[in-house]
C-alpha cells in the first residue's frame, strides 16, 4: 500500500503542487502517520503531555476555526 | 480551478486511505477485542483498544487539520463540486477536538480503571473518532464522482 501512495503521489506531482497544501507538508503528514501506527505501548505520563499540547497546538490554527458563524 | 480541486480530491483520498490503516488494524486485532479475564468481576483487560485508541489520536489529529486546512485554501472551488464537502469541514471544525478529547478521556478512563462500563466506554468513543475519518474520506470520494 506504501508504494502504491507513492507512485499515486509521483504519478500527480505536478498538478498537486498548484494552489494545494505544499507537497514536502503532504508527505510529512504520511511519514507521521506511518509513524503513529507504529506505536506497540501504551503511552507514558509524559507522552500524554505531549499529545495534549500537540492538540492545542493544531487546534488553534487559523483554518480550524469556522467563518459560517454568525458575527464573524 | 478544476486541476486544484482534482488534485485537492485526489491528494485527500490518497491521505485518507493511511487513516483506514487504523481502522483495519483495530479490527484485525481486537476481534474480542482481545479480552482476558483477570478472574475480577467487572474487570476487562485490552490492552489493545487502549494502544490503538491512541494511535487514532494522533490520526485524527493530523488527519483534521490537514483536511480543514486543504478545504480552507480550495474552499470556493471545492464548493462548486460538492456543497457537503464544505458542510462536513464545518462539522469537524465545530466538533473535531470534542470528538478526539471524548476519545482521549474514555482511553484514560479506561486505562487507568479496567471496568466493562469503561470499556464499553472507550469502544464507542473509539468507533464514533474512527467513522468521523471515514466520513471524510465518503465526502471526498462522493465530490469525486460529481466531477
Amino acid at each position: 500500500m506504501g508504494n502504491a501512495l507513492v507512485a499515486l503521489l509521483v504519478k500527480y506531482l505536478p498538478s498537486l503542487v498548484q494552489g494545494a497544501k505544499s507537497v514536502p507538508d503532504i508527505l510529512e503528514y504520511l511519514q507521521k502517520t506511518r509513524e503513529h501506527l507504529k506505536q506497540t505501548k501504551e503511552w507514558t505520563p509524559e507522552e500524554e503531555a505531549v499529545f495534549d499540547a500537540y492538540l492545542e497546538e493544531k487546534t488553534s490554527q487559523e483554518h480550524w476555526k469556522s467563518r459560517d458563524q454568525k458575527g464573524e | 480551478m478544476k486541476k486544484v480541486t482534482i488534485s485537492f480530491l485526489l491528494l485527500c483520498s490518497v491521505l485518507l486511505t493511511g487513516c483506514e490503516t487504523a481502522s483495519v488494524a483495530y479490527k484485525a486485532t481486537t476481534t474480542g477485542y482481545n479480552l482476558s479475564s483477570s478472574g475480577e468481576t467487572g474487570v476487562v483487560n485490552d490492552d489493545a483498544i487502549v494502544v490503538n485508541t491512541e494511535k487514532i489520536l494522533y490520526v485524527a489529529t493530523d488527519t483534521f487539520d490537514l483536511f480543514l486546512e486543504l478545504e480552507r485554501d480550495n474552499e470556493a472551488s471545492l464548493k462548486q463540486i460538492s456543497p457537503q464537502i464544505h458542510v462536513y469541514a464545518e462539522k469537524v471544525r465545530a466538533k473535531g477536538k470534542q470528538w478526539i478529547i471524548s476519545a482521549r478521556t474514555a482511553k484514560d478512563a479506561y486505562k487507568y480503571n479496567r471496568t466493562a462500563k469503561n470499556h464499553a466506554n472507550l469502544v464507542t468513543a473509539y468507533k464514533t473518532l474512527n467513522s468521523a475519518i471515514e466520513e471524510s474520506k465518503k465526502y471526498i470520494d462522493s465530490a469525486k464522482q460529481n466531477q
